[in-house]
């Protein structure tokens, strides 16, 4: 591990790491889901970290998560470009011994374009919401706390992209 | 999961089991490099942001002792030497005006400077890039410094451009004296222009086009038989963009035409197509590949 020069104390850096380990994937997940891109994701990834070590001294684990997604989305907001978002979601590999594995199956490639459009459809709120329980397995709780909103929003969220996905997708078994 | 929508009828709740199953298949594409990467580059992203919060730090502490050293000093000289200087940053003019109220207008991608006290007495103005001079009569001559060159006038407007080495200068109106090295002394009058290669030792004399003098200002930019590269440069400084080049050597090459400032891809065409050029726009990272067609 590379010690940046400075003044901080061994401490500040190890809990540096620590939240580091916790969120790079959920803030690049975020930055994915409201952008879908994923160089953009990378460099949103960059410059979240490097606000928060800038006020690392004002910053209480308490709030650290919320304050985690807040400071990633101003920085899409104010430094990206917001484009069309066209998402390219891999599929899970198939080694899964879950009863996963046999729906995975019909995830043919023309379903899976519908389905990848028909995600990006979805109102931003909605979206990123339903994706963080969907891809990181995040509960309703979870998700609340770090987008800093009641489990009652984000029920109705779910629902509201839930509903318009089974608009758009022919779920019929 | 599937309990979070048992209120739903067995047949919609089926549906949404298979949605829920779907979509939890998914995963987010995987970054070029991995967490650990990430975490250096993100180290090395700290270590700048500590080093530019230190340094003034440091720096204050060094020079406490020096500085009361210094004032004393510092006090006669400044008044000497302080300077004052201008900039136009690439994709942006700048206007200003000159302690003795002439006004300059500065090209995309140019710096001027002059003293910053006592310039009533001394009306210097060094220049790199390209700028545009509206002269105010004073009680002393005004002079640019362009590199080795001098252009010294009383009270005019006229244009000046000088960069590698290339310097040209276009009177409007008044008179204006160029003096280049010792090799040229000369007074241009109103309509007269002159360039002067000061690697090449080569002058060039010709008479101001008025249309397209100074087109700049307006956001046009005209050349005549200029070298390729150079369009390239000023495309780069008007945009604020970056040109690479592929598959091709712009060196020799001669262009004549124009383009406008109003858009990139406009201004690319007028130089691209006449050349047998093509090109590609990177919007995100303001790069501009061209290429042979």
């Amino acid at each position: 591990m590379t010690l940046p020069e400075g003044k901080y104390s061994m401490k500040e850096l190890t809990w540096f790491r620590e939240i580091y380990d916790l969120y790079y994937e959920s803030i690049r997940s975020f930055a994915y889901y409201k952008t879908g891109d994923v160089a953009t994701s990378d460099d949103v990834v960059q410059e979240t970290f490097l606000k928060l070590w800038s006020f690392r001294d004002k910053v209480r684990n308490e709030s650290i998560k919320s304050l985690l997604y807040t400071i990633a989305a101003n920085i899409i907001k104010n430094q990206f470009k917001h484009q069309q978002v066209v998402y390219q979601f891999e599929k899970q590999s198939d080694n899964d011994n879950t009863s996963e594995s046999a729906d995975s199956q019909i995830l043919t490639e023309e379903f899976n374009q519908k389905l990848q459009s028909a995600l990006a459809e979805i109102p931003e709120g909605p979206r990123i919401v339903f994706l963080m329980n969907r891809i990181e397995g995040l509960t309703y709780n979870e998700i609340a706390e770090r987008m800093n909103l009641s489990v009652k929003a984000i029920e109705k969220r779910m629902s509201e992209a839930i509903k318009i996905l089974r608009s758009r997708i022919d779920l019929k078994i | 999961m599937s309990d979070e929508f048992n209120i739903l009828p067995e047949d919609e709740a089926a549906e949404v089991e298979k949605l829920m199953n779907l979509t939890s298949g998914l995963k987010v594409p995987p970054s070029s490099m991995s967490k650990d990467e990430a975490w250096s580059k993100l180290m090395s992203g700290i270590e700048k942001q500590e080093r530019a919060k230190q340094f003034p730090g440091r720096l204050m502490m060094w020079s406490a002792a020096a500085i009361i050293l210094i004032a004393v000093v510092s006090g006669v000289l400044e008044y000497q030497f302080a300077t004052q200087s201008f900039e136009a940053p690439a994709g942006n003019l700048a206007h200003g005006m000159l302690p003795d109220s002439s006004f300059v207008t500065l090209n995309a991608g140019t710096v001027i400077k002059h003293r910053e006290f006592g310039f009533n007495r001394d009306r210097t103005v060094e220049l790199t890039g390209e700028a545009f001079f509206d002269v105010k009569k004073g009680k002393s001559d005004f002079v640019v410094i362009a590199g080795e060159n001098k252009i010294r006038v009383v009270g005019t407007q006229f244009n000046v451009y000088f960069r590698s080495s290339e310097l040209s200068v276009e009177c409007l109106s008044g008179k204006v004296q160029v003096q280049s090295d010792s090799k040229v002394d000369k007074t241009l009058a109103a309509g007269q222009g002159i360039k002067v290669n000061t690697k090449l030792s080569k002058v060039h004399e010709f008479e101001v086009d008025e249309e397209k003098s100074a087109s700049w200002l307006r956001g046009e930019h005209f050349f005549t038989d200029a070298q390729l590269s150079e369009v390239f440069r000023e495309l780069e400084r008007q945009f604020g963009i970056k040109i690479e080049i592929r598959g091709f050597n712009p060196e020799g090459r001669l262009y004549s035409g124009y383009f406008t400032t109003d858009n990139l891809e406009g201004a690319l065409n007028l130089v691209c197509l006449p050349m047998g050029l093509k090109y590609k726009i990177d919007q995100s990272k303001k790069i501009v590949i061209i290429s042979a067609e």
